[in-house]
């Protein structure tokens, strides 16, 4: 590194302090300083100002510490509350299921009369009975027990963003 | 031979690891613990973007309850630095915003988002206040001038020693740009230095 190249050497300190050098950008930087005082001073005035960040003291009042423990505690409190417990979603499970085969029972035997009322073949009817009906109630059902962790799931994502 | 780099990443992974299974289960112990770790760190982190204190503690404690209700979403992969200060810096921002009711679109770009500049306030100078050594004086007043990017770079990078890539993280912006806030800060900050010792060389 040539001694009148003053400004390569300073995006140089500026690329090792920020981000760090390899050896032997350190090297030819170390024989620069040694013949230029102003890029001594550069480097010098640099690292003072980084070392002068750590005389800035913020002090932490301890009534906040108290209050932001408190209000984390009562807060964890609230969701823990919130959270369903394991047999109430067992119990609505039961509940849904309950409807669902109700539901498509009754709706099963409402099949002879529609397809009279259509004029259409009684299969096709419970065909696309099973397809409509049946077969969408039973997979909402089967996404109940999986939504808690659907819910956490989309907040999560949300919670990356916030 | 012993390799203490691959003994100290283990260590970190598994403390890293312990927060991420304390803070999906919720747990008290490590949400205590990581209060009293954090919170002189928050605060510090909260006043270099703000450059003002009396909206400090209000952004603290909405930080631990964010922290708390999403904290599932920190997988303990990584450091947990630059979730936690990712975590501070969106609700700031959101808390600038609100206050300034500026349009989320607006501000996509934060190089330019006049959503980093807090509103101008009449208090004395924090880093005034908090000054404890003659070279931190003389700096006081730059810091509270220089635009919060700069200082939030600053504060990341030598302070909290994050790493380019964390900080990029934390601010969602190219390693590039961290870099140039990084250099265009210290450049702010040596001036102050530069001018004593030329005088001091001079004489």
């Amino acid at each position: 590194m040539k001694a009148d190249n003053h400004e390569k050497v300073r995006q140089v300190i500026d690329k090792m302090l920020t981000e760090g050098s390899t050896l032997a950008e350190e090297q030819s930087l170390r024989q620069h300083l040694d013949e230029c005082t102003a890029c001594a001073q550069y480097l010098d005035a640099s690292t003072r100002a980084i070392a002068s960040l750590s005389g800035f003291s913020f002090d932490v009042d301890r009534a906040l510490q108290a209050q932001v423990h408190a209000s984390v505690e009562l807060r964890a409190q609230q969701l823990d509350s919130m959270q369903p417990s394991r047999a109430r979603t067992l119990w609505n499970y039961a509940l849904a299921l309950v409807f669902t085969v109700a539901g498509s029972f009754a709706a099963a035997q409402l099949c002879g009369a529609a397809a009279a009322f259509l004029r259409m073949p009684l299969a096709d009817v419970q065909r696309g009975f099973i397809a409509l009906w049946v077969v969408p109630s039973l997979c909402f059902l089967l996404l109940i027990p999986a939504l808690p962790s659907i819910l956490a799931a989309w907040t999560n994502r949300k919670g990356q963003i916030v | 031979m012993f390799d203490y780099d691959v003994f100290l990443a283990g260590a970190v992974t598994i403390e890293t690891q312990q927060i991420a299974r304390g803070l999906r289960f919720r747990d008290a112990a490590v949400l205590h613990a990581l209060i009293d770790q954090y919170q002189h760190r928050l605060v510090r982190y909260l006043i270099y973007l703000l450059g003002r204190r009396d909206e400090v503690d209000d952004l603290v404690q909405e930080t631990w309850l964010r922290v708390l209700e999403h904290g599932s979403s920190y997988d303990g992969r990584s450091r947990f630095e630059p979730w936690f200060f990712a975590v501070a810096r969106n609700l700031t921002l959101d808390h600038l915003r609100k206050r300034r009711n500026i349009s989320l679109d607006s501000n996509d770009d934060p190089e330019s988002g006049p959503a980093m500049q807090p509103p101008v306030s009449n208090a004395p100078s924090p880093f005034a206040l908090a000054a404890r050594t003659e070279d931190a004086q003389r700096l006081a007043q730059s810091m509270q001038t220089l635009e919060p990017i700069y200082r939030e770079a600053l504060v990341l990078r030598f302070q909290e020693e994050l790493s380019l890539q964390e900080i990029a993280t934390v601010v969602g912006a190219p390693i590039t740009t961290v870099s140039s806030r990084i250099q265009r800060g210290l450049a702010t900050l040596r001036a102050q230095f530069s001018r004593q010792m030329g005088e001091q060389h001079e004489s």
